[in-house]
């Protein structure tokens, strides 16, 4: 299932933390603001290369936070972009909390990105979608840079919906996922989900223990061992 | 050399006695009769300052020398070639490194108060950035923790290796053993005050919470791990692990009520679980599960209107979250120096944007408990239906809620590994649901109270009762 496994970076299976980035995130080397470049440029290879480190970014912030200086707007809403791809790891709120509201007041697009951000936990997909077409400033400024965006947010949302539903009108999904029917058909595809053999306009999503909860009859169970002492005490008493 | 006892008992009663409202005398005048005894002046003026600080208003020169007291201490501890010589009870040890966060949390909340100050004490501030600075202080913690190799010692002491020869030369002693542990605790501390909850939890990967650890030694320290690290996760949507966490030391705490109602930390102890049950509160009302009894009944003791009040929709419901989220929180500092020149108090803006984060989660999750209720009283229902039930609702909002339910009703929680670890569970066991089109099925397990379990308990203490008092009667 996309988006279960570990996303911490450094034990993402296929893919290994460069031993330089290690060195800085691993050891007391995060604190020096020397290190600052190194990991802005590391940054810049997660968004051209669709990978994701969360520990190295939030150690950028970190030193963001210790040695503040108004030109790294520009990271911080890469990284806050990245960790929307993260959902549903509250990973966003883990490095908004590194932020300071002045920031935040400050600057516009941190606000947006905050305001995508909450659409998205809300499961609004249909705003969401809305929300960053109205707003050109949050895509240029921070989603379109970051490759893999718009596929790692339909994850997400394909993520739950999967957890909710066993079957869907291919109607909500178009919406939620913000496809044309052509393109939904291709998405159901590439998913290997099918559509309902009598009504093709109804998408059949697998069944997991999610969205196929079973009703467990919970019955207590006595062992004699227990009473043991009860039974044993009871000759003594009379 | 080990000193008297007089640490825990003495000194609080000589205080009591004679300094409640006064100074110690002051470490100079200490310093003429007893001459020879630099460290113990150096253990001396921590005492002193740390009383000014609990007693009294320090003033910015207090601030000042006592940090450098604490310098010439962790330097006289950290510099040397040889393991110095000294041992001091696990209590004490335990008690430098909490002041000594505490007074850097104090000084950052000190000097953000711009308007408070003087123009004397800014010029000072400006000048002496270096005290209290946030990479001495977290430079101290991690130079401690490096020095004794705990973190090497408690893998060995977790996967079976020699501890002894792991610890070397300084970390066998337990002086540096016990200093080098608090401090992965002060670490913990110190980043959750900074708001980094990931790398908080990540200081104390090598400490294994569901045994009994060295942090069990000293009580204060046991109640600050846990408050901590379940703060963390209630920041990190987390609430299960939240709740273990802070119903462990809970339970805790009043089983060994009677052993710390006589020690002098007692009042931190029982402000800390005070804070604990409000947090717990909040766990419960956004992920409801349910508690151990006695922890049950007292959070309903202090907290029963609030509990009923979080259920409340909308705004009422969120001031009820806002005001025990300020009463329980820790108080989140800058780690920089706020802008003198712009003269306003900024103390609170740290903590003011936690909050914050924390509200803008809990609203997106208000919804959850009212549908909860609806879909217990259906095995199916239309999302149409559901959706006249709800106020300002229509049928795709109403879907949205419940994939919304899904979402946030699915959280990691820890099974096995280090603290950090966890992999998504269902949080309410005891209602699911899917939908299929337009229907919702609705399956609920019925969680069977366990009765036998409890009538055996109570049977065998009648037993005990009539046996001791057959016993007694003879």
């Amino acid at each position: 299932m996309p988006g279960l496994e570990t996303k911490s970076g450094a034990d993402c299976a296929g893919w290994a933390r460069p031993q330089e980035i290690a060195n800085i995130v691993e050891t007391v080397a995060r604190y020096n603001p020397e290190n600052i470049e190194v990991l802005e440029r590391y940054v810049t290879t997660q968004l051209n290369s669709d990978t994701y480190d969360r520990d190295a970014n939030l150690a950028l912030l970190k030193l963001y936070q210790f040695n503040p200086d108004p030109r790294n707007l520009e990271y911080v809403a890469a990284v806050l972009a990245k960790a929307l791809t993260a959902l549903p790891d509250p990973d966003f709120n883990l490095c908004l909390a590194l932020i300071t509201d002045d920031a935040l007041n400050t600057h516009p697009v941190l606000q947006q990105l905050w305001e995508a951000q909450q659409l998205l936990e809300r499961c609004s997909f249909v705003e969401f979608w809305r929300f960053v077409e109205d707003h050109a400033e949050v895509r240029d400024g921070a989603l379109d840079a970051c490759k893999g965006f718009d596929e790692h947010v339909r994850d997400f949302i394909a993520r739950t919906t999967v957890l909710t539903c066993q079957t869907v009108s291919e109607q909500v999904l178009m919406d939620w996922l913000n496809l044309s029917a052509e393109e939904v058909r291709e998405f159901v595809a590439d998913k290997a989900w099918s559509y309902d053999e009598k009504d093709d306009s109804v998408v059949v999503l697998p069944v997991t223990k999610e969205n196929a909860p079973k009703v467990k009859g919970e019955q207590e169970v006595v062992k004699f061992e227990q009473l043991k002492r009860i039974i044993g005490h009871s000759n003594e008493v009379y | 050399m080990r000193p008297p006892t007089s640490y825990e008992t003495s000194f609080n009663r000589l205080t009591e006695k004679f300094y409640q409202k006064d100074r110690w005398p002051e470490p100079d005048a200490v310093a003429q009769t007893i001459e020879s005894e630099p460290l113990f002046l150096i253990l001396y003026r921590e005492l002193y300052y740390r009383h000014v600080y609990a007693k009294l208003q320090p003033t910015l020169e207090d601030r000042l020398a006592s940090y450098h007291n604490y310098c010439d201490l962790f330097n006289y501890v950290l510099n040397s070639g040889q393991p110095v010589d000294l041992e001091l009870p696990n209590q004490w040890l335990w008690d430098i490194i909490d002041e000594f966060i505490y007074q850097f949390q104090s000084f950052a909340n000190f000097r953000a108060k711009v308007k408070a100050r003087t123009e004397a004490e800014v010029a000072t501030l400006a000048e002496r950035t270096d005290v209290w600075d946030v990479l001495n202080v977290l430079n101290v913690l991690y130079s401690l923790v490096l020095k004794s190799r705990i973190n090497e010692q408690l893998v060995a002491a977790r996967d079976g290796g020699d501890v002894v020869e792991t610890a070397g030369e300084f970390g066998v002693r337990p002086l540096y053993k016990m200093l080098g542990y608090f401090s992965l605790i002060g670490l913990l501390r110190v980043h959750c005050l900074l708001a980094d909850y990931t790398l908080a939890l990540k200081t104390i990967e090598n400490i294994e919470l569901h045994r009994k650890g060295l942090f069990a030694r000293v009580t204060a320290c046991h109640v600050t791990t846990y408050y901590y690290v379940g703060f963390c996760y209630l920041m990190m949507r987390r609430y299960l692990d939240a709740i273990r966490a802070f119903s462990s030391i809970l339970i805790f705490v009043s089983r060994t009520r009677q052993y710390h109602t006589k020690s002098y930390q007692f009042e931190v102890i029982s402000k800390k679980s005070d804070q604990m049950l409000a947090l717990l509160a909040m766990c419960v009302a956004l992920c409801p599960t349910r508690i151990d009894e006695n922890v049950h009944a007292s959070m309903r003791e202090k907290h029963s209107d609030h509990i009923s009040r979080m259920q409340y929709k909308g705004e009422d419901g969120l001031l009820v979250f806002e005001e025990l989220f300020n009463f329980a929180c820790p108080k989140f500092i800058s780690p920089v120096p706020p802008n003198y020149e712009v003269v306003l108090n900024v103390q609170n803006e740290p903590t003011n944007h936690q909050r914050k984060i924390f509200l803008a989660e809990v609203r997106s999750q208000m919804m959850v408990p009212t549908i909860r209720s609806y879909l217990k009283l259906y095995t199916s229902l239309e999302v149409s239906k559901l959706a006249t039930f709800l106020e300002d609702v229509d049928t795709e909002a109403c879907r949205t809620q419940l994939v919304l339910y899904k979402h946030k009703t699915r959280q990691r929680k820890w099974e096995n590994g280090t603290v950090l670890e966890g992999e998504y569970a269902n949080t309410i066991q005891d209602l699911d649901f899917f939908l299929k089109q337009d229907m919702i099925h609705i399956s609920e397990n019925k969680l069977v109270r366990k009765t036998a379990e409890y009538i055996i308990r109570k049977l065998e203490t009648v037993d005990r009762l009539l046996q001791q008092a057959t016993r007694g009667g003879k």
